[in-house]
């Protein structure tokens, strides 16, 4: 994000975590927040970040999320993949298989 | 073990209601996520990476059957069936629900379990040693005192706004098995020249990143005045302490800027002002906790258990488990046993609410009831009759808790790392899982003998890595997951704080680096010499030859 | 600006003595460390009554010869976190013997008022457009204590007559 004006925008998406369930969610194009990356509307240039900005900043206000910040993507198929490993596990859960058993 | 009453019962109760109000309060609106945040921590709730993440204090890590059947229950109910044991002997659930948070906190209260004081910056759950009452080494119960500190500091209207969080481990051997030397406070137990006991306080110990160990402040604390010394520790912390710089908070850097004697000095000015006064213990007070702690009522077992060392002798298997896990108990007739939360392919101190129900019943039936969460994340049944042992072996290998690894290389303390974490660097989960399969033949972890891998995401070092033989530490190298080799860490009496032996590994790396640095090890020990000593002796160049080529220094 | 007195929302009677332009206050003055130390003579010949406020990086020490002078101590939160206060108002009471009004001013948060009553705070100041009608029942929320501290409610074992047989019959062995 502090990468100089000159660069060109890096893509970015919205996501945050529900208030009630915790789950990790992304703004998708209808303006809601889905669990899949996948629909995650994209962000490519300085207005279109304010206003998905105005959006979080509503639903953080209203309640439904908690702690939305945007990062940085790829463009792949099926979707948008986060670059960081961080990301990447936030989108995907657990690399580890929980609650081993028999 | 300590039974609550009514009175307790009552303040857990209330707890639990007080949360659902300020849930109610977050949920209508009324409190907005900054305001609701410092008081859902103050009940152990975070938010992680991919949910919220419900810290439940285990007091001491001592558990009685019922309350771990409770835990396998809430596992069920609200999560996915299982939870994290973690390295303060508390268990982590990953995935409830804010809304039931406060049904979820009911549930606990009917066992008397709750998640007052796991997070924020109060003085957090007291940790003890995992064998006390038990081993045969110790002066006295350290649960006795650390069921003590529990009361006095539970809610504690003067010291739950500290500057940072604030851990108090106790000891009552000669042998350190609680860390004391890496808390805020470490009580050390201990006999004067008149041969009564009392405690050697150390304080400004601990992990992080800025690793320390603890020192001594009085060499001789009588038992009747251990709140007020603790309260004089916490009073002058809590007026001076640190509160500019979050990193600098930890009484660590307060003992360290003005110096442990101005320090001792301070707290024993305020303590000469306060001792003898409402805080002191009385001995029908100590009695009256000692009495919930009594030793069980073991049988007189006067001939040999025939029936165990023939069961020794005839399975391999169970024999292998009995050296590594089993411990010699106070009781002769008795042994610790210690259930490894460690298998292959399993996320270290996991257990499923399955076998969490396998070890209640187990705890139930041959174990006094009783159980202990130790800081290496495994589980103990603190006395079982050797001659019930072989009987209890069948019953947890099948239901996957007979890996006979205690203390060895596969028993790796592993926090939960980047695939839980908020804060994590990298992974530690599967870096353990992926050591723990390259060590999993039996021969060669007899062979290695006694090490400690120890595993932290980030410099925040839940997983303990300052103190592990090997310590690995995750970092993040550009959006990377690299981690760094520390050497030589020792949390107990020889206290170490681990060496950084060269330029991190990355995630594919690291595996191949940890065997190369057993295989160093193996290549230059003396005959049964452990790591630690090994390491003194031959210090890092070996290893840094090995791992970077001889060029390097 | 109100104030919680024994579970009743009052106006503040008190006047707060701005540092620089005003000099000259009422009868009932509080005043802040510094303007104390600087003018104590005067303050002390011209209120009938003073108060004093204590920031949360002030000890009562520095004001330990005078605490008695002082009807009320106010002492400063300024956030959630900065717990100094606490102690700050248990010495008060505990070591200088302060039996005058201790007020919390600053940030005043209803989750923590049972901390600071507690500790032997007993007026607590509301901040403007905070609504504090429920204030009250914030006291009452957690009914037993396990400590001693500054106030005399229900602290855990002192009338605990639970005998040792009852401990034994308790006891899970
Ligand atoms: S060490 Fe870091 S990554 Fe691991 S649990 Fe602690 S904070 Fe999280």
């Amino acid at each position: 994000m502090s990468k100089k004006n000159k660069q060109k925008f890096e893509t970015r998406v919205m996501t945050a975590n529900m208030l009630v369930g915790g789950n990790v969610v992304y703004l998708v194009a209808s303006g809601n927040w889905d669990e899949d990356i996948a629909g995650a509307r994209l962000i490519e240039n300085d207005d279109e970040l304010r206003r998905l900005n105005n959006v979080a900043q509503e639903a953080l206000v209203k309640g439904i999320i908690v702690g939305p910040y945007t990062i940085p993507i790829a463009i792949g198929s099926p979707g948008p993949n986060p670059l960081s490993k961080r990301e990447q596990i936030r989108a995907n859960g657990p690399t580890v298989p929980a609650g081993f058993s028999k | 073990m300590y039974r609550y009453d009514e009175f307790d019962h009552t303040i857990v109760r209330e707890r639990v209601d007080q949360f659902r109000d300020q849930v109610a309060r977050r949920l209508s609106g009324e409190l907005t996520e900054e305001e609701f945040r410092p008081l859902r921590l103050m009940n152990g709730l975070y938010l992680q990476l991919h949910a919220y993440m419900l810290r439940v204090a285990i007091p001491y890590g001592t558990l009685s059957s019922k309350q771990m059947r409770m835990l396998a229950h809430i596992a069920r109910r609200y999560d996915r069936g299982y939870g994290h044991f973690t390295t303060r002997q508390n268990i982590q659930y990953n995935w409830p629900n804010l809304e039931d948070v406060p049904d979820l906190l009911a549930d606990m209260a009917s066992v008397e379990m709750h998640a007052i004081q796991t997070s924020g910056n109060c003085i957090r759950n007291v940790t003890a040693d995992p064998y006390a009452g038990v081993a045969t080494d110790e002066l006295e119960d350290s649960r006795i005192y650390a069921e003590i500190i529990r009361q006095w500091s539970t809610l504690h209207p003067e010291f739950s706004f500290l500057p940072r969080k604030f851990k108090i481990a106790v000891s009552g051997a000669p042998i350190d098995r609680a860390a004391v030397r890496f808390h805020d406070i470490g009580l050390q137990m201990r006999q004067n020249t008149r041969g009564e006991l009392g405690f050697g306080v150390l304080v400004g110990g601990g992990q992080g990143r800025t690793p320390v160990i603890a020192q001594t402040i009085k060499d001789f604390l009588p038992k009747q005045d251990l709140l007020s010394y603790l309260e004089a520790i916490l009073r002058v912390y809590n007026m001076l302490g640190r509160r500019d710089n979050i990193y600098k908070a930890r009484i660590k850097f307060l003992v360290n800027e003005i110096g442990r004697d101005k320090f001792a000095a301070l707290v024993e000015e305020e303590w000469e002002r306060i001792r003898g006064g409402a805080l002191d213990l009385h001995r029908d007070e100590i009695n009256r906790i000692r009495a919930y702690f009594r030793p069980a009522l073991y049988e007189l077992i006067t001939e040999q258990e025939s029936a165990y060392d023939t069961a020794r002798r005839s399975d391999r298997e169970f024999d292998r488990w009995c050296a590594s896990n089993i411990l010699p108990h106070k009781q002769p007739g008795y042994g610790i046993v210690n259930i490894s939360l460690k298998p292959v392919g399993k996320a270290p101190g996991d257990a499923t609410a399955d076998q969490m129900d396998v070890i209640a019943e187990l705890a139930e039936l041959y174990s006094f009831d009783e159980l202990r969460v130790t800081h290496k994340q495994n589980v103990v049944l603190g006395h079982v009759r050797l001659a019930d042992l072989h009987s209890v072996w069948q019953q947890l290998d099948a239901a996957m808790l007979a890996t006979a690894n205690i203390g060895l290389a596969s028993d790796i303390i592993a926090c939960p790392g980047l695939d839980y974490c908020n804060l994590a660097n990298a992974r530690s989960i599967p870096v353990a899982q992926k050591i723990n399969e390259r060590f999993s033949d039996p021969e060669q972890l007899a062979r290695i003998g006694q090490i400690r891998i120890n595993i932290s995401g980030c410099i925040n070092a839940c997983g303990h890595h300052h103190v592990g033989d090997i310590g690995i530490l995750g970092v993040d190298r550009r959006g990377e997951e690299y981690y760094q080799i520390t050497l030589g860490g020792d949390p107990a009496d020889n206290a170490a704080i681990g060496e950084s032996i060269g330029p991190s590994f990355s995630y594919d790396e690291i595996v191949d680096a940890v065997e190369t640095v057993i295989s160093t090890f193996e290549g230059v020990r003396e005959t049964g010499k452990t790591f630690a000593n090994t390491w003194r002796r031959v210090g890092a160049t070996p290893f840094k030859e090995n791992l970077y080529g001889p060029t390097r220094k | 600006m109100a104030l919680l007195v024994s579970n009743r929302l009052i106006d503040e009677s008190w006047h707060h003595l701005d540092d620089k332009a005003d000099s000259t206050g009422t009868d009932k003055n509080i005043v802040s460390v510094e303007q104390w130390l600087r003018d104590r003579d005067t303050l002390i010949a011209r209120s009938d009554k003073l108060g004093i406020i204590l920031m949360s990086d002030q000890p009562p020490g520095l004001i330990e010869a005078d605490i008695k002078r002082f009807d009320v101590i106010c002492l400063d939160f300024p956030k959630f976190t900065d717990g100094r206060a606490y102690s700050y108002a248990r010495l008060l009471r505990d070591k200088y013997g302060f039996t005058g009004e201790l007020r919390a001013v600053g940030n005043v948060l209803r989750d923590q008022l049972a901390f600071m009553k507690r500790c032997g705070i007993d007026t607590f100041e509301v901040s403007d457009g905070v609504d504090a009608r429920d204030w009250s029942t914030a006291f009452s929320e957690i009914s037993v204590r396990y400590q001693e501290a500054n106030d005399n409610a229900n602290v855990a074992r002192q009338n605990n007559s639970t005998s040792d047989e009852e401990i034994a019959g308790n006891w899970s062995y």
